[in-house]
């Protein structure tokens, strides 16, 4: 698996030596998110992940073949994938291998696995990658795919000699429908099975189900000849008595699937190979098969499969196989065939059960979750559903990861909604990945989606089916967090938390006469959140949504109000890495650092200096003397309405906060960045370089051309913040 | 020389603290690197290694004699279960100390070129990064930010990697 050997050793007295470590670590990293995650690390990881990176599956709609090459030039094993299945109806756009095949035929000299799924492939594509990647290739599996033929096949037949793995799934008509007619696949010309069968030797896997691939005399030439290596045979409908030979041969046989067509009057003398683990066949005759008799103790996966009419009740199997760990059924005995799985299948990991005529409910559910308390994945079909069931599902399944319920009866369900059920689940399974609930309207409520977003968020795929009211539950639990903090004045502050689930929070402050609504508030926050790094952008009293009312000059009230938010986070455990104010929020978190010294970065944007600067604009001439005649001076709109009132009060405090000593006052060790526009029209960019001068350790950047609100220069401004925090947020 | 009543041959290991360890030579044969030299005979009596002290070597001897002590799988084939659960309990017992140990140990390691602890440590650290976030993976692990994605880089990266996702 991993190995070390191209790595290089370790040379004493490098300063980096987490870097070196995690040089070697990477090839054991097999979690694609982890390996995603170290990538970012450094710009060596990058390049360590890229050149050890073995297996990568891409969604063709989203890259390119050169893109991929560049980033992963020594992939191993490929997955491509067109369209979620369930998008490709919707138009005829398909997606064509070619370009892929191209590529693979000319770089990707390590290629030894290559999986297609819901492309269209070419003969011409097949025999390209055969010729050139063909000697190398030791699994090819193509699903959902459509456009190749018999002669396509002949070429991977013809040129793949060292094929381990060769799986045709899904490419039926059925299947490929949305592909076009056009692009049916036609196999029935058995040449290339007799060119496979006599050029394999070392064939493990041979999955062509629902090819139509059944020529009992290639078939056993193939387990003849890959006799010793031959494991997995999934065939179409070819009668096991014509098999017998191809059975005898491979005596490594753990798994086969096929469409049975014989009464067991034919089989005298049958015999499957002795490692037999896994069966798979179409209308198993349960009781009359003693063939399989003498297995069932030995086997670990059954897949019983019905056509047409003809269900069965399969209880009496499921008591003669006590080491199953996968079944798939379609037993008609309902709840008392669930207590049977129950009662003697303790080592189920996967169960899906798809009884149509014989449809299970909650009671049948909580037997099976008390008693299979090792399922991983359980999907199963309900006449009747109750939150107890459900319940039970998050309390005793704790290792269940994958979760289908689809309830088929519409009527007569008497526990509905199922909220609390989902809830209590969803609380209880806490690896639970995939979540798929079919029910009908009134099964879930907003309320039940909004614990689904609340309590679903280690899902990573969700399939909802005729459930709740409108997306505003499902909406609720995926949005920020509303946080209600208090200020020192009992004035409620509203704020939202874009949570990353990350310790350290970097706070945003508004200007005047902004909200946290502000488009370049609301913009840093995301950019924040999409680092990975929380970010609360709140409303200053009077302003927005928090309550008290709106004024000019509070500048130590907006400070406490910053203060009242800083101590609520830090209560709740989190570490305020950063403050962030534009204009005059910009003076608040200078003024802030200047008094509390518990915040390590700050960013000062486009903050005002010279407080006794840009006061006329806004009040007019003489603004001193008419506020101390009235002790107030009303600002009025355009539209003649009271904007806001301007207390002499309010006017000195302004006037009387002094910038210059309140820069000097921020601690050595706290890192501020001032950032201002070269064109602010409102506060001068002199004011940006006057706090450069004095804050102890500042960092400038001027944005050349940016205004004041920077609006033809939020990128830069973003960018410039991002990368500040990154490079300091964890050095302090 | 040796004090021990075995008599078998000893090697001696001297730490970058100056510290000695006097060790059975079958248990210094765990390192491919020690191995080589002595087969090399290049080894004098003391093997100074000047990269590693001796907190890391000790922990690396600890190591090394259990492995030695136990049957190797291509000596018997049918080496008993209770000796493989033996050692797999004291690898797990091993790897439980805090991580800058852990990186000295895998570095020290490297350096012996013992393949079994270089995997061990490997595992180790492989499992305490899991579900982390690039900053958090660089404070684990004190990684400097001197060698940072621009970013451009990055932002490349992570659109790269989303549709590498699974």
């Amino acid at each position: 698996m991993a190995s070390t050997k191209n790595t290089p050793k370790h040379k004493p007295g490098k300063a980096n030596v987490g870097e070196e470590v995690l040089d070697l670590v990477i090839p054991y990293i097999q979690c694609i998110e982890d390996r995603n995650s170290v990538s970012l690390v450094s710009r060596n990881c990058y390049e360590i992940d890229g050149i050890t990176r073995k297996w990568v599956t891409v969604h063709t709609i989203y890259s390119n073949p050169s893109r991929l090459r560049r980033r992963f030039p020594f992939i191993e094993s490929l997955t491509l994938k067109s369209f979620p299945s369930d998008f490709s109806h919707r138009d005829n756009y398909v997606i064509q291998i070619t370009p892929w095949i191209e590529q693979l035929a000319l770089e990707f000299r390590c290629l030894k696995e290559l999986r297609v799924c819901g492309l269209v492939v070419h003969d011409a594509d097949l025999e390209t990658l055969a010729r050139t990647r063909g000697k190398d290739l030791r699994s090819l599996r193509i699903s959902k795919c459509g456009g190749f033929s018999s002669d396509g096949l002949m070429h991977v037949s013809k040129y793949c000699s060292q094929l381990k793995t060769f799986c045709l799934k899904y490419c039926n008509q059925l299947r490929t429908f949305c592909l076009g007619y056009e692009y049916w696949i036609n196999v029935q010309d058995g040449t290339w099975l007799h060119q496979l069968a006599l050029n394999s030797t070392v064939l493990e896997k041979f999955h062509f189900k629902d090819s139509g691939v059944s020529d009992a005399v290639a078939l056993t030439l193939l387990a003849k000849n890959c006799c010793n290596s031959l494991i997995s045979f999934e065939i179409g409908a070819c009668c096991l008595s014509n098999l017998g030979d191809a059975f005898r041969c491979a005596v490594r046989l753990e798994h086969f699937c096929g469409d049975n067509c014989d009464d067991e009057s034919d089989l005298v003398g049958f015999q499957f190979p002795p490692n037999m683990r896994s069966l798979s066949i179409k209308d198993f005759p349960v009781p009359r098969y003693s063939i399989v008799l003498p297995f069932l103790n030995q086997i670990k996966k059954l897949k019983l499969v019905s056509s047409g009419l003809r269900y069965k009740c399969q209880c009496s199997l499921f008591k003669r196989c006590p080491n199953l760990e996968v079944l798939y059924t379609e037993d008609v005995c309902g709840d008392s065939g669930l207590q049977d799985i129950g009662k003697y299948c303790k080592k189920l990991h996967k169960l899906t059960h798809n009884g149509n005529h014989g449809l299970v409910t909650h009671v049948g559910l909580i037997a099976l979750a008390k008693r299979c308390t090792k399922l991983e994945c359980l999907k199963v079909r309900l006449r009747d559903i109750s939150n107890e069931a459900i319940k039970c599902v998050g309390t005793h399944l704790k290792n269940l990861r994958k979760f289908r319920v689809n309830l088929v009866e519409k009527d007569g369900i008497t526990d509905l909604p199922l909220d609390n059920g989902i809830r209590a689940m969803l609380m209880g399974c806490r690896k639970l990945e995939t979540l798929d609930i079919r029910l009908w309207h009134g099964g879930l409520t907003d309320v039940g989606l909004d614990y689904i977003g609340k309590y679903g968020r280690n899902l990573r795929f969700l399939s909802l089916t005729r459930i709740g009211k409108s997306d505003a539950g499902l909406v609720k639990g995926t949005e920020q967090q509303k946080i209600i903090i208090q200020n020192k004045s009992g004035e409620k502050l509203v704020g939202l938390l874009h949570e990353t689930g990350s310790k350290e929070i970097v706070i945003l402050c508004h200007g005047f006469q902004g909200t946290k609504e502000y488009s370049m508030m609301v913009e840093l926050a995301v950019a924040l959140e999409n680092q990975g790094i929380s970010a609360f952008r709140f409303d200053f009293s009077g302003n927005g949504e928090s309550e008290g009312t709106f004024e000019f000059g509070n500048y130590r009230k907006e400070v406490s109000d910053l203060h009242a938010v800083v101590q609520h986070f830090t209560t709740a455990n989190r570490v305020i890495s950063a403050i962030l104010g534009h204009s005059k929020g910009g003076n608040v978190v200078v003024l802030y650092a200047s008094l509390h010294h518990d915040i390590p970065i700050v960013f000062n944007v486009s903050g005002r200096y010279k407080m006794d600067r840009g006061i006329e604009e806004r009040l007019g001439k003489d603004y001193l003397e008419r506020a101390k005649k009235d002790g107030f001076i009303d600002i009025k709109s355009k539209t003649g309405e009271l904007s806001f009132r301007v207390t002499e009060e309010s006017l000195l405090e302004r006037l009387n906060t002094n910038m210059h000593e309140a820069g000097l006052n921020i601690d050595q060790d706290c890192k501020v960045l001032t950032i201002h526009g070269s064109e602010d029209e409102i506060i001068p960019v002199e004011d940006g370089l006057e706090f450069a001068k004095i804050i102890p350790n500042n960092k400038l950047h001027i944005v050349e051309g940016a205004d004041h609100c920077y609006n033809k220069h939020r990128e830069e401004l973003v960018s410039t913040v991002l990368a500040f925090i990154k490079e300091n947020l964890h050095r302090v | 020389m040796s004090t021990s009543s075995s008599s078998s041959k000893k090697i001696v290991l001297k730490s970058a603290d100056n510290e000695t360890f006097e060790i059975d030579e079958i248990v210094a044969l765990e390192s491919q690197a020690i191995k080589n030299m002595i087969e090399d005979e290049c080894a004098d009596n003391v093997i100074p290694l000047g990269n590693i002290d001796s907190k890391t070597l000790s922990k690396i001897i600890e190591y090394c004699k259990k492995h030695a002590e136990s049957p190797k799988k291509d000596d018997n084939a049918d080496i008993d279960e209770k000796a493989v659960e033996d050692l797999k309990s004291f690898d797990a017992e091993f790897a439980k100390v805090d991580m800058p140990l852990i990186q000295d140990i895998l570095m020290a390691a490297n350096f012996l070129n013992i393949d079994n602890l270089i995997g061990l440590m490997c595992r180790t650290i492989a499992d305490r990064i899991k579900g982390k976030t690039p900053e958090e993976i660089r404070k684990i692990l004190n990684i400097n930010k001197n060698d940072l994605l621009s970013p451009e880089q990055e932002a490349k990266a992570r659109e790269e990697n989303s549709w590498a996702f699974d």
